[in-house]
């Protein structure tokens, strides 16, 4: 009140506290925050399954190749005889199944190979004997026409691998399908300047 | 005395021109603040899963504290503090994730923060 009396005394102390004011406006503010910024990660993309390699097809136990029909498998005949065993009897309704459904062969020749060993007329005709036998169960009970087929022994004379090991006789013994006509589609095509191809010629002729 | 009255007012009208009243409040410049901080939020993710690929089920906290400066509202000596828990390689990232940032409208007075981030992996599913 004092202060008061004294107009320049008041204003004095007014600008003295307005300039404390402002000087302490004027300071760092302090805070902190309570409640945390919450981050929730986000989960790993899972590693990617291995992929897995596809399992290599599984070799056919019969195959149509060129002027063949390839069995990855032996027929098996009891021995010293032409009687197939029953063991074999699933894989010549492979080979009867495939003939069927290549309508292009048209002639198969069954041949009958043996090893060295016993004599060569014996085994001539013991192969000769098992490719009749190969013929008629694939006529009989493969269902495949009788005049696809023809049957014949070559004994020892063609062998594929050495006589002088029992290896090499086992693989000597054995019965081949050698396709001796089939019907071949021959293309006739013209390609343009652009790489188009274009069939001006398609027949169908006996290989 | 009238020369230093006069000069008294002209400094307090000086120092108030310079430290304007609208000045943020606490909880304001707290509010404020924090919401520049979320703008970061992405990168600050982006640290802690990279921690997560590392280390899976890693949780922790960062505790940062930095200036804001008053007149251009940028944060800087943005530091971890004692408190983190998190590795310091997220606590590191963290740190750099929030360089840059600046208040805006900047304030008058500069602020000194403090935040807490808290990590917690993604919930099982």
């Amino acid at each position: 009140m004092h202060a008061l009396r004294n107009p320049s005394r008041a204003i004095g102390l007014f600008a003295a506290g307005f300039m404390l004011l402002t000087t302490t406006a004027c300071g760092p503010i302090v805070f902190s925050d309570d409640a945390s910024l919450a981050i929730v990660g986000t989960a790993p993309e899972p590693e990617p399954e291995p992929v897995a390699e596809p399992a290599p097809e599984p070799q056919k136990r019969v195959e149509v190749r060129d002027n063949k029909i390839v069995i990855n498998e032996k027929i098996q005949f009891k021995v010293n005889s032409d009687k197939i065993q029953e063991v074999s009897h699933d894989l010549l309704n492979e080979v009867a199944k495939v003939i069927k459904e290549n309508p292009q062969i048209k002639k198969i020749e069954i041949q009958g190979h043996a090893s060295a060993e016993g004599g060569d007329s014996h085994n001539m005709k013991l192969s000769d004997r098992r490719a009749k036998a190969v013929k008629k169960y694939l006529t009989s009970k493969g269902g495949v026409a009788k005049d696809h087929l023809s049957s014949k022994g070559y004994g020892e004379t063609q062998p594929i691998a050495s006589n002088d090991t029992e290896d090499g006789r086992e693989k000597n013994r054995r019965v081949e399908f050698v396709i001796t006509e089939q019907e071949v589609t021959q293309t006739k095509v013209e390609v343009d300047d652009a790489g188009n191809e274009k069939v001006i010629e398609e027949k169908k002729v006996n290989g | 005395m009238r020369k230093f009255i006069s000069s008294t007012i002209l400094a307090s009208v000086a120092l108030s021109m310079g430290c304007s009243f609208i000045a943020r409040g606490e909880d304001q410049y707290r509010t404020d603040t924090r919401a520049l901080l979320e703008t970061r939020n992405a990168d600050i993710r982006a640290c802690y899963d990279n921690e997560l690929a590392n280390n899976p089920g890693l949780n922790g906290d960062v505790v940062v504290q930095f200036t804001v400066e008053k007149k251009t509202g940028t944060i800087t000596n943005v530091a971890a503090a004692e408190g983190s828990s998190a590795p310091e390689s997220l606590q590191t990232c963290v740190v750099s994730a929030l360089e840059g940032l600046a208040l805006t409208p900047e304030d008058r007075r500069d602020g000194q923060a403090t935040f807490t981030y808290t990590f917690s992996g993604p919930a099982a599913g």
